[in-house]
């Protein structure tokens, strides 16, 4: 299906409403620990002011911001902060071009199927000194960084066999390229949750969402990716799936949000259907069709909202829910952002900036000592597992093995 | 201090030409501004360096001294200048026999006019009104009148001329019926200075001034009002294509647009209000060239006099003629000694510098051909470029806490660079006039504080209030805002209001 | 259990949301971004100036007694405001910040232009009469303080000699946020100490509010301890450490009672039941969904904030279209900025009931929403400086009525 694809929103327009008034730059993690990046005012709102077609690109800095988009968040003018920076980027990198290490994680969904099925190999390699230090060289990315391990078993593969029986209610699932290839486990609990809830779920076939080439300004590639997407997952609908559940946050957002608003692919019934798991489960709750056993789970466990997930607006309906579990004690940590970021916390280029502004969650993380740190994000988790030592999981990782089946 | 060659009353870009040609000639000047340079006219105009289009149809003259003068001012003041081209459109409703007339002008006044497509039109120009007809591509382009005119007053200092701001002519000194000097007053009091011929070039403010020394010059006054939007929607200048009339002139500005003018007859200089009549035609006539306008967010209004020389009295403003005049009060008048320079344009100060000076030297009796139009500015000394993306690059070189102005990307270092051009008790007012602070969006919400602090610092405030004088600065830049006060600016004074009054309490005078 | 939804995350939105869970409801807060308290000196005005052209009062309580019936603290009566003023100093010392006043007299608080500032409820590190400051001392460079401009201020102020120093903390070029965090470090607090027990050693030293934004009291103390005198906090342009700090604390406070905080979403209409709301339409970006619920808290803010909004000539609520005390035909601003007057602009917004009600045509729009904060009428907190107190007692009120249970 060929799509049409109109222009994407213009960023010389979006400036219009800031008012000045600083908000977004105390909410800005990056600018808190350099001085290197303007800040989202000034790299958004009033950078923007002054950018003119076909006219030289600023410096470097604006590659600073790591996408969190929680200057958007914060803002009251409705300034869409982080998705001006965004197409400066594109704007950057049109002109300068992108380095090796952005363009190598950014394309890891290329990589993941070989590093997944060579995974006795991929991962041990990736735990060796040498082989990071040789990647640091080569191609910008930091030794020190946290990276995943590869699953045994795709995800995909698991979908392509799994059965989901019949029920009430259908949703599709996009589980994004992480769940795929290094942590299936969470895809199977998402799937076991939701099936125990009497909820069918499909697995259309899906590409990267292109969360981490639309953050580094690489417009076009995410453009064809989130294409075909649209057109699988409008597909689902038609089918009967009444929401699209969508296990990061990250993804969530691409989807939703990024895919019209920056990419510019024009309308889709995909964008208001997409949900993260929880917003789900409260929705079903809500209708009082939520009926869920569970066992005693003694756990004490802290909770660590998304950037990602805070930016699609349903707020975080996890915490709630876990409580419900006998034995399960959650408390929200609100300790700001990991500094992962996608790719950033990745990149030998920001990868200490990254641990410098995870250092709040990890403060509080040693403070309380909980069992485990829980988020829905991939990225937060292997960087608080970095920072803290603290395990962390997906929260439907929780609920799944506290099911009474 | 007290004498000179010639004295030079106003420092609009008409006073500060004369003062450079006269400087550059070797003539000691003496030139005295009464608040801060451009402004008057100079700083409430379009700024637009005519390429002539505008009058190619009614006074062929004008149009031959805009386009050749346009091309003097880019190449002798390249960095006050941005060279935007300027675009006429034509729309559904505007006579089609005006266009051809225009062409026929452009080209006996030899301004360069190429027709574009309206395809071609607004694939320059997305902005623009997708219904326009027709489209010329004219050699209009974008002028920063504050710059220019500190750029000449600069230039003529470097010449050894003594330029002074905050200093207002209040009486002539005569000798019989001759004027040999002139009284003016600054923060610390009256002084005289003497000179055998004084130049008076006071724009609007002329007439009550040269009554004084028993002279008559008949000014019509014609009120023009502008609009600055937030954001720039062109980056050309955009001539509606239709016989001048009101708001049909988009020029970019740095990052803004600004959109004018209206004319109405007014009796003072001072005290200019803008009608919300003024503002609807603005807005509906920007709307209609660029659509967005009608829904963007509008920074300030301001408006300017244009002095309109006017020997019989009457006639609508803008149907008086743009040219300007030389008045030797000596022939003219039977007082000798004083010089006026009335009417003209702002592209066209060069010229208007030049021919007063002519005059100024042969009453003095010197025999110095004007080297204006061959010599640059700076003369060879590297140039403060004017461009939006060089203001654009100092976010790559400078720290967010040196960063003054926001807004408009103005650097500590950018404001201790002029301090030393401040004199008498300085204001925030000429920070801003130098450096662009306090012109952004948040309109001094941010920066004033800032600037504030910097001139106290660095002992600039002599001993003023800083309560006093920021309160000031507030309540002068709150006039421009006034007429627009609604929508996203409404927005940004209730900020600024909070800050300056509920968080500092200046509303109360700042002692509890 | 009853659900509440409260459109707003400033500090009415915040303590309304509180209020309502501590009553026993099941509490979603939804905002579309950050509220004033990021901007406000981080004070809690109860009021100053009742009257535009009287003098200050040094007794708010007393002086709320007397306000005209339209006034939110008249509708609420003096005994709820000193309710939520202790209610809010009780929470908010939970989690390290103390807030000091009593409602009968008035501080004055030195501010980074070097004026003073009246306020009811002060932060512990701000609270000093500024006649005790001996040195006022910068930390930075920092763009937003300038110590010979509040020294100067308060030498006239105090008619006595105020000294300035400067502290240069090793990445200068920061902004406020950046500075915190430095300052906040051990090792620069201690060189902050020590370099005050060299330079003014048993002085009173007032500094920008740049303490960190965790712990302030504690690192206060700390570096009082190594220089054997007093620091005070003056409070300027933001951002606010100050009042990041008491954000901070009331998300914690609410996030632990269970509230659900959603943010960047933007209440856009209602969900009319007839006279009772069951809940607000609500958007993300272009994406519009519903929240529904069984009582409504609006505290929405005013013109800063989007709870009111204007075009050419006219001002709107923009949710509810509720009606607003503005006089038709009144230009929204004086014409001298900062005239003591006010604007008519910012002091109009919702008229309500006694129970905090929004009413068209003096009956309540609906019967389940609640109004609270800068979006109500019959005030100016910027002209008066009430806007903290007004917002901390009408939440207290309006979260618990949305709730339920008896205010
Ligand atoms: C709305 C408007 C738009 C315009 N747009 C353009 C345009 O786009 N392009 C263009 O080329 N031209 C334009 N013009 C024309 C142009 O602005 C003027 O022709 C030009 O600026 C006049 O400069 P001036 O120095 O003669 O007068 P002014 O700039 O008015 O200068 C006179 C100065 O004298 C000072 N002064 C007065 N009295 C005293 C005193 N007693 N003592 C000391 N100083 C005194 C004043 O303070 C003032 O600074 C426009 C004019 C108006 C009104
Ligand atoms: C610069 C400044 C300084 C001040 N200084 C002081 C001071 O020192 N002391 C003092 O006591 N008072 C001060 N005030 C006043 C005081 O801060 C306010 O009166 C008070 O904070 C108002 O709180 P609020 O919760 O009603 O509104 P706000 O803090 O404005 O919060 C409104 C909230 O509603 C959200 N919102 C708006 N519309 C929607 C919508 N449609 N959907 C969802 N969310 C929405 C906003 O995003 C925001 O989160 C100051 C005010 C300002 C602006
Ligand atoms: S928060 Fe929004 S309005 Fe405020 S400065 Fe940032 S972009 Fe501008
Ligand atoms: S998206 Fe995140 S890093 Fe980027 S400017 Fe906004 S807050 Fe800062």
């Amino acid at each position: 299906m060929k799509r049409f694809i109109p222009e994407p929103r213009r960023p010389e327009t979006l400036f219009d409403p800031c008012i000045k008034c600083t908000i977004c730059v105390s909410a800005c993690p990056v600018a808190q620990t350099t001085a290197t990046f303007p800040g989202p005012k000034q790299a958004g709102p009033d950078a923007q002011r002054f950018r003119g077609r076909g006219e030289p690109v600023e410096g470097p800095w604006i590659n600073l911001c790591s996408g969190c988009y929680r200057c958007q968040v914060a803002c009251p003018a409705d300034v869409p902060i982080a998705e001006i920076n965004l197409f400066a980027k594109q704007r950057y990198a049109a002109e300068k071009g992108r380095d090796v290490a952005t363009e190598l994680l950014t394309h890891a969904h290329w990589f993941n199927p070989w590093g997944q099925r060579f995974h006795w190999f991929a991962t041990p390699l990736l735990r060796m000194k040498w082989a990071r230090w040789l990647a640091e060289k080569l191609f910008g990315v930091d030794r020190r960084a946290p990276l995943p391990t590869f699953a045994r078993e795709s995800f995909r593969t698991f979908a392509r066999r799994h059965e989901s029986p019949r029920a009430k209610h259908k949703v599709a699932y996009f589980y994004g390229c992480f769940t795929d290839s290094n942590a299936p486990e969470v895809g199977r609990a998402v799937v076991k949750v939701l099936e125990a809830a009497g909820v069918e779920v499909i697995f259309p076939v899906q590409q990267c969402c292109g969360a981490a080439l639309i953050g580094a300004g690489n417009f076009d590639r995410a453009r064809r990716q989130d294409a075909a997407n649209l057109a699988a997952f409008e597909q689902a609908l038609d089918q009967g799936a009444e929401a699209i559940v969508v296990g990061s946050p990250s993804c969530a957002l691409a989807l939703s949000h990024e895919t019209g608003e920056v990419l510019g692919l024009g309308h889709s019934a995909v964008y208001s259907r997409v949900v993260d798991l929880f917003t789900y489960l409260h929705r079903l709750d809500e209708a009082g069709e939520l009926n869920l056993k569970w066992k005693e789970t003694p756990l004490h466990a802290a909770y660590h909202e998304a950037c990602h997930l805070t930016a699609l607006g349903f707020g975080a309906h996890a915490p709630a829910l876990l409580r419900r579990i006998p034995g399960v004690q959650v408390r929200v940590l609100d300790a700001g952002c990991c500094g992962l970021a996608g790719t950033y916390g990745l990149k030998h280029k920001t990868a200490d900036l990254a641990r410098q502004i995870g250092a709040g969650v990890a403060r509080r993380v040693a403070e309380w000592r909980p069992d485990v740190v829980l988020s829905e994000c991939e990225g937060c988790r292997m960087q608080i597992e970095h920072l803290t030592g603290v395990p962390a999981k997906h929260p439907a990782e929780v609920l799944a093995d506290a099911l009474v089946e | 201090m007290d004498r000179f060659d010639a004295i030079v009353i106003g420092g609009g870009i008409t006073g500060c030409g004369v003062a450079r040609d006269l400087a550059l000639r070797g003539v000691g000047v003496l030139l005295l501004e009464q608040h801060d340079l451009a402004h008057g006219a100079t700083g409430r105009c379009h700024g637009l360096l005519h390429s002539g289009v505008r009058y190619a149809v009614k006074d062929p003259i004008a149009a031959q001294e805009c386009i050749s003068e346009n091309r003097i001012v880019r190449r002798i003041a390249p960095h006050c200048v941005e060279l935007t081209g300027g675009l006429v459109i034509e729309l559904p409703g505007d006579d089609p026999a005006y266009y051809h007339q225009l062409r026929r002008g452009c080209d006996e006044a030899g301004i360069e006019h190429r027709a574009l497509s309206p395809a071609d039109a607004l694939e320059l120009e997305p902005n623009l009104n997708p219904r326009l007809t027709r489209a010329l591509s004219v050699p209009d382009a974008s002028v920063d009148p504050f710059l220019l005119s500190q750029e000449n007053a600069r230039a003529a200092e470097r010449h050894g001329a003594i330029i002074r701001t905050h200093s207002a002519v209040i009486d002539f000194i005569r000798d019989g019926a001759a004027v040999t000097g002139v009284r003016f007053a600054d923060d610390e009091g009256e002084h005289e200075a003497r000179a055998p011929v004084t130049v008076l070039a006071a724009g609007g403010w002329g007439m009550p001034l040269a009554a004084k020394a028993g002279v008559r010059v008949g000014l019509s006054l014609s009120k023009g009002s502008l609009v600055i939007m937030n954001r720039r929607f062109c980056d050309r200048v955009i001539n509606r294509c239709r016989l001048p009339a009101d708001a049909d002139l988009v020029i970019p500005n740095g990052p803004t647009s600004i959109i004018g003018t209206t004319s109405i007859t007014v009796a003072s200089p001072d005290g200019l209000v803008i009608e919300p009549r003024e503002l609807a035609v603005l807005l509906a006539e920007g709307a209609a060239l660029a659509p967005g306008f009608a829904t963007a967010r509008a920074l300030r209004s301001y408006a300017g006099v244009r002095p309109l020389f006017q020997e019989s009295g009457d006639a609508d403003g803008r149907g008086i003629t743009r040219g300007f005049f030389v008045l030797n009060h000596a022939t003219r008048d039977g007082v000798p000694g004083l010089v006026s320079i009335v009417g003209g344009k702002l592209t066209t100060y060069r010229l208007m510098a030049e021919k007063t000076a002519d005059q100024v030297c042969e009453l003095l009796g010197r025999r110095v051909a004007g080297r204006t139009s061959d010599t640059p500015l700076r003369e060879g000394e590297p140039a403060p470029f004017y461009h939006r993306y060089e203001r654009l690059a100092r976010l790559a070189t400078t720290k967010p806490g040196e960063m003054v102005c926001e807004c408009e990307m103005v650097p500590r270092e950018a404001i201790r660079a002029i301090l030393s051009e401040l004199h008498g008790r300085p204001d925030l007012a000429d920070v801003q006039h130098r450096t662009r602070l306090g012109m952004g969006p948040c309109q001094g919400g941010l920066c004033s504080y800032r600037g504030l602090a910097l001139l106290h610092d660095e002992g600039l405030l002599a001993g003023g209030s800083p309560a006093a004088v920021i309160t000031r600065f507030l309540d002068q830049r709150f006039g421009g805002i006034a007429p627009v006060l609604w929508g996203d600016q409404l927005r940004e004074e209730a900020l600024n209001y909070a800050f300056y009054a509920t968080l500092f309490g200046l509303d109360r005078g700042g002692d509890a | 259990m009853r659900r509440v939804l409260v459109i707003g995350g400033g500090l009415a939105g915040l303590t309304a949301a509180i209020e309502a869970r501590e009553a026993g409801a099941e509490v979603a807060l939804l905002q579309a971004g950050q509220g004033v308290h990021h901007l406000f000196s981080g004070c809690i005005d109860l009021l100053a100036y009742p009257q535009p052209d009287g003098p200050a009062v040094e007794n708010p309580l007393e002086a709320i007694a007397r306000l005209a019936p339209e006034h939110p603290y008249a509708k609420i009566g003096g005994d709820a405001v000193v309710r939520a003023m202790v209610g809010f100093q009780r929470r908010v010392t939970e989690h390290g910040l103390t807030y000091l006043g009593d409602g009968r007299h008035q501080y004055r608080v030195l501010t980074a232009m070097g004026t003073l500032r009246l306020t009811g409820l002060t932060p512990l590190t701000m609270a000093v009469d500024p006649a005790q400051i001996d040195v006022v001392c910068s930390i930075g460079p920092y763009r937003n303080f300038s110590a010979g401009l509040v020294a100067d201020g308060l030498s006239r102020l105090t008619k006595k000699n105020v000294r300035t120093l400067a502290f240069e903390v090793a990445q200068g070029e920061l902004d406020a946020m950046g500075l915190a965090a430095k300052l906040a470090e051990p090792a620069e607090s201690a060189r902050f100490g020590d370099f005050l027990a060299r330079e003014a050693r048993g002085l009173t030293v007032a500094i920008p509010a740049l303490l960190g934004l965790e712990n302030a009291e504690e690192q206060k103390r700390s570096i009082e301890s190594r220089f054997g005198g007093v620091l005070v906090e003056v409070p300027g342009l933001p951002p606010s450490i100050p009042g990041l700090r008491l954000m901070h604390a009331l998300r914690r406070i609410a996030l632990d009672r269970g509230v659900r905080i959603a943010q960047n979403v933007r209440a856009v209409g209602a969900l009319d039941g007839g006279g009772v709301l069951r809940g607000v339409k609500v958007r993300v970006a272009d994406l519009e969904r519903e929240e529904t619920a069984d009582a409504v808290v609006l505290a929405t803010g005013h013109l800063v904030t989007g709870g009111v909004v204007s075009t050419r000539g006219a001002l709107r609520e923009p949710v509810f279209d509720l009606p607003l005390s503005f006089p038709a035909g009144e230009s929204f601003f004086r014409s001298r900025f900062l005239d003591r007057a006010g604007h008519p602009a910012l002091s109009c917004g919702v008229i309500v009931d006694s129970s905090l009600r929004p009413l068209r045509d003096q009956s309540p729009v609906y019967e389940n929403l609640f109004a609270c904060g800068d979006i109500l009428g019959g005030f100016d907190p910027y002209r008066e400086r009430s806007g903290g107190g007004v917002a901390l007692s009408t939440a207290t009120v309006a979260g618990r009525l949305a709730a339920g249970v008896a205010r």
